[in-house]
């Protein structure tokens, strides 16, 4: 599947976009863990350093939602859609 | 008696005699309101609520707070203040770069303009005196050239010049204050009302000698609490200087994340999704049209981004700032996803004096009505040549439709017969966050005292970014207490008067400490927050008085009918339910400040 990746993660991972292997109804959880190992750069950025939870105020959003809204890491990735990440954002 | 951490010195100018007073802030007035926004509020207020906006008798404040051009972090902003020609309610407005602490190191913690001018005049602030000057000459430039001329003409680099344009001078409704670094007291008309009065600038010369310094006394615990904000900021995730988001990207870094949600209003609202905003997103300015990234007085964030355009029809452009709500309402809200032209209608608006917001909506009405064919001779979506042509219009007044416009979205949808296509609330339009994708600002546009607004109440942090905790954006309950909070928080730090972006990084305990170490008076949170309670209560109350009451909090009916597109397919804003749990946690009747409440908070 594809991860989009935004702002700051865009430099750390080198790509806005990032293919990573998912099974359908896999937790997102596993998805982003794949992710940081494809690239790097993100450690420490996404997740928490043992991988269980995600950082503050990062959002993960599964069409239009956030996994902090639905199960968390836990939320089961759905077939023949994106992930989106972001790093902490707000402006006003 | 003395107010520790005020300058203590108000100046009231009548422009019609030209007589101009000096007097000290009434210190019970000081202790309920603070300053800034607060204070000027309380001035209006005193000034009474049935004035004309655009008459002799409306009152112009700017003011700062007692926090204003000290060394606390983010303090660099002015409140301008007085009763909107847009609304008819009372508003404020905020500009930040160095206008509001050259004010202060001028002398003076506000001034307060009243009556009308026979002819253009400008005000010297200096050394604790203001004069008025002969604006004659000025009358009839742009921002930038007054700029330009007046800081020739007074001098050195200790100069703030704060000035309308013609959109000012012809009292568009959306007119805009702008000073030298292009920051503007945007929303509400303010502009309008110093062009009523003839007034076409203020300059502020003060030295940061004159900064404002704690006593031998206060002075550790004024450096604890410069500290404490310093370390927010610097440690803050959104606000980290060179690593967060805000920094980096500026506040156009939520193009992308909001047009992920389906939030994003676009094509005036039919949408809320728009496959090519990421076109004009923070990434995609930064990467390709950054120029420089200017920042305000004490504040290394430096979240403003001043572009350059090197392609294309407008080619040579470079304005600040390409802000989030100016891409959004020049850009996606009017099916448009070219940076060039963005930059071009910003430049312009910068040297007319109008607000970007407001003018988008206009525009973005406008393309609607031209669509259903209400209007000949319109504008197509994402038309930019003929964006350019009516923006200029709009500002110099020129011809029917010119005029018509400069009335604002809600006044030109008037004028095209069909009133519903305004995405406007008590005549002020929304900014770039649609309400059906995020519930809780939904309420803050229908309760803002100012008219449609996401500064008076952020809930888009908490709702979007998680700060201080995440609520489901999709969720209508609970969000008339979040709101509330956010609303009073807000009240406060507008009132210090210190950056909304603090709020990001900092909460009513920082805030208690920054204001307790100015002024020397102990404050706790709860202190901040019922401070900040009595505030928002003192503007709504002046709003009741002159006329918004009962019905005065809506949302235009698209929002509560028609679907949401993309991440918030099929949502609607569910208002009616969320203004019964707000009313209820304000202690409101039906949007009216019931006299208890009043006597409570001890504004009567």
């Amino acid at each position: 599947m594809q991860i989009r990746l935004y702002a700051t993660l865009r430099d750390l991972a080198g790509a806005a976009r990032v293919e990573v292997p998912a099974a359908p109804g896999e937790p997102t959880g596993a998805v982003l863990r794949r992710l940081v190992e494809r690239c790097p750069g993100l450690d420490g950025h996404v997740l928490t350093p043992d991988g269980t939870a995600l950082l503050p105020h990062v959002q993960v959003f599964i069409a239009g939602r956030s996994i902090r809204d639905l199960q968390g890491l836990a939320t089961p990735v759905p077939p023949g859609v994106d992930i989106a990440v972001f790093p902490p954002v707000a402006g006003g | 008696m003395t107010l520790t951490g005020y300058a203590n010195r108000i100046a009231r100018i009548d422009l019609t005699t030209g007589e101009i007073r000096y007097e000290a802030i009434d210190p019970e007035a000081a202790r309920k309101y603070i300053g800034g926004r607060g204070l000027g509020v309380k001035y209006v207020f005193d000034n009474g609520p049935e004035v004309d906006p655009l008459s002799p008798e409306n009152l112009l404040c700017f003011m700062t707070g007692p926090a204003t051009g000290s060394a606390i972090n983010m303090s660099g902003r002015l409140a301008v203040c007085t009763k909107s020609p847009l609304t008819g309610g009372v508003t404020d407005s905020h500009m930040g770069g160095w206008s509001a602490a050259r004010l202060r190191w001028s002398g003076f913690d506000g001034l307060l303009f009243r009556g009308a001018s026979p002819k253009p005049v400008y005000a010297v602030c200096e050394g604790g005196t203001v004069r008025l000057e002969d604006a004659s000459d000025l009358w009839g430039k742009g921002v930038r050239e007054t700029v330009r001329i007046l800081l020739e003409r007074h001098g050195g680099s200790n100069v703030s010049v704060m000035a309308i344009g013609p959109a000012g001078e012809n009292q568009v409704r959306f007119a805009c204050i702008l000073n030298e670094n292009d920051r503007a007291s945007g929303r509400g008309g303010t502009g309008a009302v110093m062009g009523s009065k003839k007034l076409k600038a203020v300059v502020a010369i003060g030295d940061i000698k004159a900064q404002w310094k704690p006593a031998e006394d206060r002075k550790a615990a004024f450096e604890a609490a410069r500290k404490t904000s310093l370390k927010a900021i610097m440690e803050g995730a959104l606000t980290a200087p060179r690593k967060g988001g805000l920094s980096l990207y500026g506040t156009n870094v939520l193009m992308n994340i909001i047009n992920e949600v389906g939030a994003l209003p676009a094509f005036n609202g039919k949408e809320t999704y728009h496959p090519n905003a990421e076109a004009i997103s923070g990434e995609a300015i930064r990467a390709n049209y950054l120029a420089e990234e200017p920042t305000c007085h004490a504040c290394p964030v430096a979240c403003k981004k001043l572009v350059e355009i090197k392609e294309g029809p407008y080619a040579g452009v470079r304005t600040e700032s390409f802000e989030y709500e100016t891409a959004w309402a020049l850009g996606v809200n009017c099916g448009l996803t070219d940076p060039g032209t963005i930059a071009k209608l910003l430049d312009l608006c910068n040297d007319l004096g109008m607000d970007t917001i407001e003018l988008g909506n206009v525009l973005s009405t406008t393309m609607e009505a031209t669509e259903l064919g209400l209007v000949a001779d319109g504008i197509a979506w994402g038309d930019a040549a003929r964006m350019v042509e009516v923006t200029e219009q709009i500002a110099r007044a020129e011809g029917t439709m010119g005029q018509a416009l400069g009335r604002g979205a809600y006044g030109a949808a008037q004028w095209f017969g069909r009133p519903d296509l305004a995405n406007s609330v008590k005549g002020q339009a929304i900014p770039a966050y649609d309400p059906r994708g995020i519930k809780g600002i939904g309420l803050g546009y229908a309760t803002s005292n100012r008219g449609a607004c996401h500064l008076r109440g952020y809930t888009v942090a908490s709702e979007i970014a998680g700060i201080p905790m995440q609520t489901d954006r999709l969720s209508s309950e609970g969000k008339g207490a979040l709101l509330k909070t956010f609303q009073d928080l807000h009240a406060f730090s507008d009132s210090l008067d210190l950056c909304k972006f603090s709020a990001f990084s900092m909460g009513a305990e920082e805030y208690a400490q920054i204001y307790s170490a100015v002024t020397g008076v102990p404050f706790t949170a709860e202190d901040v927050m019922r401070t900040g309670e009595r505030i928002y209560n003192l503007e709504r109350y002046y709003n009741n008085l002159a006329g918004l009451g009962e019905g005065s909090d809506y949302l235009p009916k698209r929002f509560l009918t028609d679907p949401a597109t993309g991440g918030s397919a099929g949502q609607v804003s569910e208002l009616d339910q969320m203004l019964q749990e707000y009313y209820a946690v304000r202690g409101w009747r039906n949007g009216v400040v019931p006299v208890e409440k009043l006597r409570e908070l001890e504004i009567v």
